[in-house]
């Protein structure tokens, strides 16, 4: 009876099972392809909902038949929304690609729609790009060169390459500058011809975050913006498979070559990732034919390794080593003779799946700068031949933790990073009789440490979006004590060389869907940085914009950004998109070279006018504009403008006054004084049309760059002059084995030279660009 | 395998290059000085050596040679005893003259040649 009684009451449960029917899909990657891990799938009508997993696969199990709207969420992803019917007793199986957003104002993540082919383009405030296409398009030769195409980032550039990214007016350690998503690199060169950015080659990179202000509180410390460099991972495939691509580049002028092969593959348990890079340019010619000496020889080897330990661990070792030989930076004193540069990484992730807390996620990292300077090719060295050879080193950890419940997410984690710098210029003088030798320490064993803890926490409610987030650091400093000789006599020492700071930074922005097509979007930020290793411990050496010697301050205290960001967006399926930001940023304790007088401290380097120490100067306002539109992409026809401009001001400086003769006749005070090296207003147009479905597309672009008028009086700074350049290029797929993009960069041929390249050393004379250059790019894929 | 050869071949073609410092052959060259002369000069170990050179006539010549790498730095220097001599210096990069120079009748200054040895693709 019992049996009886229990098998009429399961009865309607198994009708019910037998009429139900469910819902297998993968998620991958729209643009990577690669599995998408956490994605938040839900059916409308209908409580079941699930998450994807590392395979970025779902299942939904038991969904009465009917039709549903199935929505997907991932944290900087479009959302994904699909008509679906379940059948019953059916597994409804389902392959969705989800794209990168790009994200404007805030500076975080926030999903957004102005992105159209899945691609982000010249926009401002960009989250995420995808950069390899922009690579091959474009024939850039180093990162640097990239950035520079975006509104309102600017660089410096000294050399043929490793242009020295400035966003807004901000640079050198006002920007942070992580590779996949925390580690850094410590240069070598005191003049920074090898920035960050300069170690990673373009071929390599899978995509770039640019965040500007100080909005980001998860990478670390930042004042101005973050640059993040994602470089391309190895991922797990369904079974063994093995692929390589070949990327073979030609430009005309400089003459050069690049060579890219990467080859990767794997199964579910062990992925693979080894790639070479071999590129080699020779001096350029500017619009005039005069010859630029900027040859450039940079190759590297990368090997990456995954494991998927569990279902839901998985393992990633990296090793990447580049060299550089001989790069020559006409503006700087010294050329690099030789850079090696090792950056290895252990990065473990920890996809918890059934709970709201989501990831964890764990870096080790240690990456080494080996650099090599001298100044060989320049005439002094018929006199004096010097030789820097600096030894850099940083080792760090990173961990967070991302913590979900419906509309809210929670990101908190520490960071630690240890930064060391030892190296030795070794000074010939080989027009005396006896090669006397002089031996200066150049970093005296410097050590910096920072430690941090970091939240960030965001949500959504219909149309209102916000997020607030905050760290906290711990930033210590030493040397060993600083002793400068001049011809074996001491002109300068220091013994008190620590230092200490904790710095607060907070970050909170609101964004709202005024209406179907309008929104807006506030952001208010503070960041603090403490003074990095040159502000700190360098030792009279000519490392500034103007032609004196610098000496490092180890009693700097931080410098404090407090910024505001204001946006209006309107984005019509038909229509376009366009957007329009205004930002203001007041930044305190700001750090430059402030004047010594000669009685107290006398230069090293010959020729120089004098010596700046670094200082916390008066306050420094910055404000300016960023302006993009963008016709849809679904149009044959495409077209895009961006217009960006940045002031700044500083409150007060102190310069000395020079006669014709640039002898010094005195002193005076400058007020309003503008800052040195902030890029003049510029606007880009460019025009696309596709042809034969997409597979030819001839692009057209114009950059125009007003003068700059508006220079600083204090670092004797010249005004440049506006130019117009306009480029061509054509990318043509032949099929998915074989693509092709060609161009010609400067067009016209004109003589031009941006605002912020330093001019050729010891003289006045400027650094131009590139006159006109063809080039072109092959993609094999097998 | 046919994706397998293809890629070999595209390694194979791919023309990657490794830096590799050229060797260069140096002659250091004192010529022209009838009287005894002191000289000073680096060698491949970059020590600096001092040599005293007394020649029967002004027909000697005093010689040293040996291997330097691109951007190594070469370096002579030498001052003679009598007046009424002379000398001349030279450096000599694979038996081509580099850098040389002359002094006749100074026996207060050293006569000084020197410099790097030019890279190769300079």
């Amino acid at each position: 009876m019992k049996l009886v009684t229990l098998v009429f009451l399961l009865f309607p449960l198994l009708a019910l099972a037998q009429e139900t029917g469910s819902l297998t899909g993968h998620v991958v990657d729209g643009q990577s392809h690669q599995p998408l891990a956490g994605v938040e799938i839900t059916l409308e009508t209908h409580p079941a909902g699930t998450v994807s997993d590392i395979w970025g696969t779902f299942k939904l199990d038991r969904i009465p038949p009917g039709s549903y709207v199935l929505h997907l969420r991932h944290l900087g992803y479009n959302e994904i929304t699909r008509k679906i019917q379940i059948q019953p007793g059916r597994d409804r199986v389902m392959t969705l690609e989800m794209f990168p957003a790009v994200h404007i104002l805030r500076g975080v993540e926030v999903r957004d729609t102005l992105i159209r082919d899945g691609a982000a383009e010249h926009l401002p405030y960009l989250k995420q790009i995808e950069l390899k296409k922009q690579v091959r398009q474009s024939g850039f030769s180093d990162v640097g060169e990239y950035l520079r195409t975006l509104p309102n980032i600017a660089g410096i550039r000294k050399g043929g390459c490793n242009i020295d990214p400035v966003i807004r007016g901000f640079k050198y350690s006002q920007l942070l500058v992580v590779i996949d998503d925390g580690m850094t690199i410590e240069g070598g060169c005191p003049n920074r011809m090898d920035p960050a950015v300069s170690h990673i080659e373009p071929e390599d990179i899978e995509s770039l975050e640019v965040i500007k202000g100080p909005y980001a509180m998860r990478y670390g410390s930042s004042l101005g913006g973050v640059i993040n460099i994602r470089t391309i991972r190895p991922r797990p495939f369904e079974t063994f498979t093995a692929d390589a691509t070949v990327y073979l580049g030609y430009t005309g002028n400089p003459a050069g070559r690049k060579e890219h092969l990467a080859v990767e593959g794997g199964n579910r348990t062990l992925f693979f990732r080894f790639s070479a890079n071999d590129k080699k340019n020779e001096d350029y010619k500017a619009g005039n034919g005069e010859t630029v000496e900027a040859k450039s020889h940079k190759y590297n080897l990368t090997g990456q390794l995954g494991l998927k330990v569990a279902r839901q661990h998985e393992l990633l070792l990296s090793y990447d080593r580049s060299y550089g030989r001989g790069i020559l930076f006409p503006t700087l004193p010294m050329d690099e003779r030789e850079d090696n540069t090792s950056l290895t990484s252990l990065d473990y992730t920890w996809h918890i799946l059934a709970s709201p807390w989501k990831t964890l996620k764990v870096k080790l990292y240690q990456t080494n700068v080996d650099h090599l300077m001298d100044n060989k090719n320049r005439s002094i060295s018929d006199t004096m031949v010097a030789v820097t050879h600096v030894l850099s080193a940083t080792t760090g950890l990173r961990a967070e933790s991302h913590w979900q419940s419906g509309n809210q997410d929670v990101y908190f984690g520490v960071d630690y990073r240890n930064i060391s710098k030892d190296g030795q210029r070794t000074k010939s003088a080989i027009m005396q009789p006896t090669l006397p030798v002089y031996v200066e320490q150049i970093w005296n064993n410097a050590v910096i440490q920072n430690a941090g803890i970091f939240a960030e926490y965001r949500g959504r409610h219909k149309h209102v979006e916000w997020i607030v987030s905050a760290r906290l650091d711990d930033n210590k400093a030493t040397s060993d004590d600083i002793e400068i000789r001049k011809m074996d006599k001491v002109i300068y020492s220091c013994r008190n060389n620590t230092s200490d700071f904790l710095n607060p930074g907070v970050s909170m922005g609101l964004y709202h869907d005024l209406s179907r097509y309008f929104s807006a979007g506030i952001m208010i930020g503070r960041g603090v940085r403490s003074p990095d290793m040159i502000e700190r411990f360098i030792t009279l050496l000519p490392v500034g914009y103007d032609n004196f010697d610098y000496l490092g301050n180890p009693q700097l205290k931080p410098e404090k950004n407090n910024e505001i960001d204001l946006t209006v967006r309107f984005n019509h399926p038909l229509a376009g998109a366009a957007e329009f930001n205004l930002f203001c940023s007041y930044v305190t304790g700001f750090i430059t070279g402030v004047i010594v007088p000669p009685a107290e401290q006398k230069p090293l380097s010959d020729g120089v006018l004098g010596v700046k120490r670094f200082q916390n100067i008066e306050p420094v306002l910055f404000r300016g504009m960023e302006f993009s539109m963008k016709t849809p992409a679904e149009s044959l026809w495409e077209f895009t403008l961006t217009a960006a401009y940045t002031r700044a001001t500083i409150s007060k400086m102190t310069r000395l006054v020079l006669d014709d003769q640039s002898q010094i006749t005195g002193e005076e005070e400058i007020r309003h004084d503008p800052l040195a090296e902030v890029p003049p207003f510029e606007s880009t147009l460019s025009f696309s049309y596709k042809l034969f479905g997409s597979r030819l597309i001839p692009i057209a672009a114009i950059r125009v760059t007003a003068p700059q008028n508006y220079v600083s009086q204090a670092f004797y700074e010249k005004k440049t002059p506006g130019f117009v350049v306009a480029d061509l290029r054509v990318s043509y797929m032949f099929k998915s084995m074989l693509q092709i993009y060609g161009g010609v960069n400067n067009i016209f041929n004109v003589l031009y030279y941006e605002h912020l390249n330093r001019r050729i050393i010891g003289s006045s004379l400027n650094l131009y660009e590139p006159g006109r250059n063809f080039y072109i790019n092959l993609i094999v894929t097998i | 395998m046919k994706k397998l050869r293809i890629l070999l071949l595209l390694i194979v073609l791919m023309p990657f290059s490794c830096e590799v410092n050229k060797s260069y052959r140096v002659t250091y060259l004192v010529t022209d000085c009838s009287s005894g002369f002191d000289i000073w000069y680096r060698n491949e170990n970059t020590d600096l050596i001092h040599k005293r050179i007394i020649p029967a006539s002004e027909e000697d010549e005093w010689k040293y040679n040996f291997v330097v790498e691109e951007g190594d730095i070469v370096f002579i220097s030498a001052i003679y005893d009598d007046i009424n001599s002379s000398l001349k210096a030279k450096i000599l990069i694979d038996n081509k003259v580099y850098k040389e120079a002359f002094s006749k009748h100074d026996t207060a200054n050293f006569v000084i040649v020197s410099g790097t040895v030019p890279y190769h693709d300079e």
